[in-house]
């Protein structure tokens, strides 16, 4: 478990610094807000409401759900595709350390990452709310907190899945693929409540998600563990 | 006879209908240096990576240090180092970061670590670089960080596979001191490589792989003698005698092969003892108003021993009948 937390912390720390996470803490809410304002500022609804503005945390918070989920799989899953076929785990196998540690370690590091920039991103819509002179009413907190947890239940199965496919794909290109064309159709798993009209409670949402996530991730160990370098 | 460190026994290892590895039997003693040689894809890789773990479904038996492997790995862990072919870190980390990230997995205390990365990046010429990033080193830069990962820890059992390649000359001798240092401390080596010489140069006994199969394992002596392969006498003559012919009448003398002008190679009939080969070539010569700049009596190294020794398996495998 103490190799688990360290190679958990060196994750942390290394992805913390990638140039892929400064463009996730910066450019991420950035780009947010560049589209709200040249793109979506205007919502059309119609003819006796031609138009209605959304706050900016909403508009934020539909981006990174829809962004920072697949970015999280890619990016997890690229890179194990990348560290496994230039035989960095070796060095890390050798060692006294559990194969599942590794897996769960890059998981916690890239979820935690990418959950933060998205958080960070919700709360800097909030802010550019309140500068505006927006009303802050309960209901805007309470959807603002239903945003952020909807995103991260997303981030938590596509870094889940993102693993997984890093553990099994054999180079990056069909990693890619099938962090896009897999992962990202079990990130509809945390709306499958509200899809199948079901009472639309957010913690059966997040449950569904962590479990599916445990899952995942509890597969990926299992080929890790017995993968041959 | 001390309790082998590493002992391997009817190693087999399948990839499919490929067979990487039919029959490897090698026993390790503490404080042995191991020289593995053989052609490219022989199975020196895959019998390294057998007993660092990397690979866990063979068929045989191998033990470390009285664990078995793969039952046994987690103990084993705590008994190697392993520096592999071309070492890989992740490319963010410094070297720094590499060393102490491995260090702490392998269970150093900080404070020993602390103290040992220093040493150890002095020792290979590295000071000064620590907070360069992996990616940016060369080839033989990270060898060295491989190398310094690998002792970290100071394992019982040290597996090198092709320690040496891409180093710059200093550095190969420096590799190879510390190999021998190792072994006065006790370390066991079993390190693979293709250049001969520097195997020649470290390892005490020497094991030959080839399609999978432990051809033969012994020092270079025992080798040479098991193989039948003779020495030679190498002689250079300032004046040519009138005539070579008495070169193949003296009794010892396989044959003549010319190495260049005035430079001949004598290969010796193995039964026969050198010293009287030697005299009478000398008395002879001089006899023929030949004069002799240098002559001697030289011992094929191992990559002569090793070409021959191949060259004769091959041959065999051909003709199957002979």
């Amino acid at each position: 478990m103490k190799k688990t937390y360290l190679l958990f912390k060196d994750e942390l720390l290394g992805f913390a610094r990638s140039w892929v996470m400064l463009f996730l803490w910066i450019g991420l809410p950035v780009l947010a807000i560049l589209l709200y304002y040249f793109q979506a500022r205007q919502v059309p609804t119609g003819p006796m409401n031609p138009s209605m503005e959304i706050p900016v945390s909403f508009f934020i918070s539909l981006i990174v759900a829809s962004l920072g989920g697949t970015l999280a799989a890619v990016m997890v899953g690229v890179g194990i595709v990348n560290e496994k076929s230039r035989k960095v785990y070796d060095l890390f196998i050798i060692r006294p350390v559990s194969r599942r540690g590794l897996v769960w370690a890059k998981f916690g590091a890239v979820f935690i990452c990418v959950a933060i920039a998205c958080v960070l991103a919700i709360g800097l819509g909030i802010l550019i709310d309140v500068l505006r002179g927006s009303e802050i009413s309960p209901m805007m907190w309470k959807n603002s907190g239903s945003a952020i947890i909807n995103a991260v239940n997303m981030i938590a199965v596509s870094t889940a899945g993102g693993v997984l496919v890093g553990v099994i794909s054999p180079n990056v290109l069909i990693g890619v693929l099938l962090v896009i064309y897999g992962s990202q159709n079990l990130v509809v798993v945390p709306l499958l409540p509200r899809l199948l009209d079901l009472p639309d409670l957010q913690w059966v949402a997040t449950l569904l998600s962590f479990g599916l996530a445990g899952g995942l991730m509890w597969l990926a160990g299992f080929i890790f563990q017995r993968k041959e370098f | 006879m001390n309790q082998p460190l590493v002992s391997l026994m009817q190693l087999a290892k399948n990839y499919g209908e490929f067979a990487a590895l039919r029959d490897v039997t090698f026993d390790l003693q503490p404080g042995e240096i191991f020289g593995f040689i053989g052609p490219n894809g022989a199975g020196k890789t895959t019998t390294l990576k057998i007993l660092v773990g990397l690979i866990r479904r063979f068929s045989g038996q191998v033990t470390v240090g009285g664990h078995a492997l793969p039952r046994e790995h987690a103990q084993v862990h705590q008994l190697i180092g392993y520096l592999p072919q071309a070492p890989e870190y992740q490319s963010w980390r410094s070297i720094e970061d590499t060393l102490l990230a491995f260090g702490r997995l392998s269970e150093v205390p900080e404070a020993t670590l602390r103290e040992r990365i220093p040493r150890l990046l002095e020792r290979f010429a590295l000071r000064g670089l620590e907070k360069k990033k992996v990616r940016k080193l060369s080839g033989g830069m990270k060898q060295k960080v491989g190398l310094i990962q690998a002792l970290l820890h100071k394992p019982q059992l040290l597996i090198l596979d092709e320690p040496l390649g891409g180093l710059d000359p200093a550095s190969r001798l420096r590799v190879k001191e510390t190999i021998l240092e190792l072994r006065n401390e006790g370390v066991t080596v079993i390190f693979s490589s293709h250049i001969l010489s520097d195997v020649q140069d470290v390892a005490d006994r020497i094991g030959i792989i080839y399609r999978g199969c432990m051809l033969a394992t012994g020092t270079l002596s025992e080798l040479k003698t098991r193989f039948g392969i003779p020495n030679d006498i190498h002689v250079h003559f300032s004046q040519m005698p009138d005539s070579l012919d008495y070169l193949t009448q003296i009794p010892g003398i396989a044959g003549v092969r010319q190495r260049k002008d005035y430079y001949f190679v004598l290969p010796l009939d193995p039964s026969i003892d050198e010293d009287p080969v030697v005299h009478r070539l000398i008395t002879e010569t001089l006899a023929r108003n030949g004069r002799l700049r240098k002559i001697g009596n030289i011992a094929p190294n191992l990559d002569e021993l090793y070409t021959r020794y191949l060259e004769s398996v091959v041959k065999a495998e051909r003709t199957p009948n002979a």
